[in-house]
């Protein structure tokens, strides 16, 4: 029922988009909103597969960015794209497995160790920034002296340091996007297995009771540590599936260390929007894209009509947000 | 470790100077010499209140670490302390019936049923056998005269009729042990009834029963429930294993 709620909001957004912008054309704002929901879909998957299990994760911000920062230092250095992806997989699995370990086995508070995750992150993103900036600097200035006449005053080469340097990296011109980097197949695939290991597996049944009540789950002789585990390593698979696919599909290639801040708040609003349930035991996939959807139809909608403002958005976001929450606290207990 | 002999092989479930506390300078929970469960054999552990049957049964179950003694427990073939070795119990034949376990509410009758499975899953055929049983007991666990559905939440039926999903989540999987911890507390005479025929339906002539309990009735009805040669009574008095009721 929610789904089919939210859905029919994005329609309506989609079609109030296409006559406040004076074109009249709902199909292309439709696309529009898609094209920008779509790479975020997975992280709103990540946030809803750790909340579902009783947990709460505010690293993914952090992770995104820093994934996203690692892949252009690493494309810049020279490595093959194959290289490149296993290398940022490889770290993005090794903060998954850190996390989990941390909660799961060492008993770590959730909120503490993924904030601070998301901090350290963050920083190390903007250090791989600074380090790139560092060297297309001296890259620059290395190739206007070898450019320029051997007697050019040292004047000018002060004003060409003092040149600023476009904060936004990108990505060599050889990486462009093959079909497989595309958001369309990738958001497809992960929709479908979701639902599928959601409503047919053992699995997903076993990572809701957790959820539920990991006191019962324990008595059910659940192995709850696995479990939790296991949803912190998911979720870092699915951030960086998204990072690549905002990087690639959405970004064209750009990237900075603050690309994806607050983004962790996104994914779990458009969690609880789709109707996970902040206390865990409850996942709706689809629900987490269509969450995701109304997110990106809000931002569209504000960026289309002249008379509002991108921070608008937000206000909508927010309102929605408050009244899922009214919604939700209305569901009978029992 | 202790070394237990190997031969016995009637031997299901043994403990051997057991000794537990809560804390290094809590007082002795539990002071059991040795307690030997037979293939095959029911049990009915009767106790008082604080007299540490609850304490047994989470050791026994691997729920609690026992750090403050050796490692004094078998099942089957699989000595045990630490609660790391839980899967380990499950995979060889342990249930558990906890004593208000709250299972899940708002999960569905048949997946708070799934939930007990082992953890290497069901085969279909054999899924469809045991949908087929707890079809044969939903009708009964009607308050209001409509059967309860599986889809429908467990919470919506009454505290019996949780006891009863409890226990054939418990006995529906094959199982060599079933361990019951108060499990008729706060079960009506009609649940009492249908709880005591799905345990009798579903206990195999090899499997071995604990009932612990604090009331004289619910062993009454237990003993009742199975042949008087398998039936075997123990008492636990302030942590002590005796076979015979005594005063201390």
């Amino acid at each position: 029922m929610r789904s089919v709620i939210l859905f029919l909001t994005i329609i309506m957004i989609a079609v109030i988009t296409g006559y406040v912008s004076g074109s009249g054309d709902s199909f292309s704002a439709l696309l529009s909103i898609a094209a920008r929901a779509m790479p975020l879909i997975p992280l709103g998957l990540a946030a809803a597969i750790v909340i579902s299990c009783g947990d709460i994760d505010l690293s993914p911000a952090g992770m995104f960015a820093f994934l996203g920062m690692l892949t252009l230092g690493l494309s810049n250095v020279g490595l093959p794209v194959w290289l490149v992806s296993v290398c940022v997989l490889v770290s993005a699995i090794s903060i998954g497995i850190f996390q989990g370990w941390a909660i799961a086995y060492r008993g770590l508070a959730p909120l503490i160790t993924t904030l601070g995750m998301s901090f350290a992150l963050f920083g190390a993103a903007t250090t791989i920034q600074v380090v790139l900036q560092e060297s297309s600097r001296k890259f620059n200035i290395k190739q206007q002296i070898e450019v320029k006449d051997a007697g050019a005053t040292s004047t000018e080469l002060q004003l060409e340091r003092a040149n600023p340097i476009p904060i936004v990296q990108t990505l060599p011109n050889n990486l462009q996007p093959a079909i497989w980097q595309r958001s369309l197949p990738w958001v497809a695939i992960l929709l479908i297995s979701g639902t599928l290991w959601r409503h047919r597996s053992m699995s997903a049944l076993r990572h809701l009771a957790v959820g539920f009540d990991r006191n019962a789950a324990q008595l059910a002789n659940l192995d709850v540590r696995v479990i939790r585990f296991r949803a912190f390593l998911v979720a870092s698979l699915l951030v960086y599936i998204s990072a690549m696919l905002y990087m690639i599909d959405y970004q064209g290639g750009g990237w900075t260390a603050a690309t994806g801040r607050n983004l962790e708040l996104l994914a779990i609003a458009a969690a609880v929007i789709g109707g996970t349930t902040i206390t865990g035991g409850r996942l709706n996939v689809i629900g987490v894209a269509l969450g995701i959807g109304v997110w990106a139809a809000l931002g569209h909608i504000c960026i289309m009509a002249k008379f509002l403002d991108p921070e608008h958005q937000k206000l909508a976001a927010g309102l929605l947000l408050l009244i899922v929450a009214f919604v939700d606290s209305k569901r009978q207990k029992l | 470790m202790i070394d237990f002999p190997r031969n016995e092989e009637k031997t299901i479930l043994e403990v051997r100077n057991l000794r537990f506390r809560y804390g290094s300078r809590s007082p002795l929970i539990l002071d059991v010499d040795n307690l030997r469960l037979l293939w095959g054999r029911v049990y009915s552990l009767f106790g008082r209140n604080m007299s540490g049957k609850t304490t047994l049964v989470k050791l026994l179950s691997g729920l609690l670490d026992n750090s403050y003694a050796p490692v004094c427990v078998r099942f089957d073939y699989v000595d045990y302390a630490l609660p790391e070795q839980r899967r380990a119990l499950q995979t060889a034949g342990l249930r558990v019936c906890h004593q208000n376990d709250p299972m899940f509410p708002e999960l569905s009758i048949w997946e708070n049923v799934l939930l007990g499975a082992p953890g290497s899953g069901v085969g279909r055929s054999h899924l469809k056998h045991y949908r087929e049983e707890v079809s044969r007991v939903l009708p009964v666990l009607s308050d209001n005269g409509t059967s309860p559905q599986f889809s429908d939440p467990l919470g919506t039926l009454s505290g019996g009729g949780r006891a009863v999903i409890r226990l054939l989540r418990s006995v529906l999987w094959s199982y060599k042990l079933l361990l019951l911890d108060e499990p008729l507390t706060n079960v009506d005479p009609n649940n009492r009834e249908i709880l005591f025929s799905v345990l009798r339906e579903h206990t195999p002539e090899h499997a071995t029963v604990l009932l612990i309990s604090h009331d004289e009735q619910d062993h009454d009805s237990f003993r009742k429930c199975f042949p008087e040669i398998r039936y075997t009574p123990l008492f636990l008095r302030q942590g002590k294993l005796f076979d015979r009721n005594v005063e201390l």
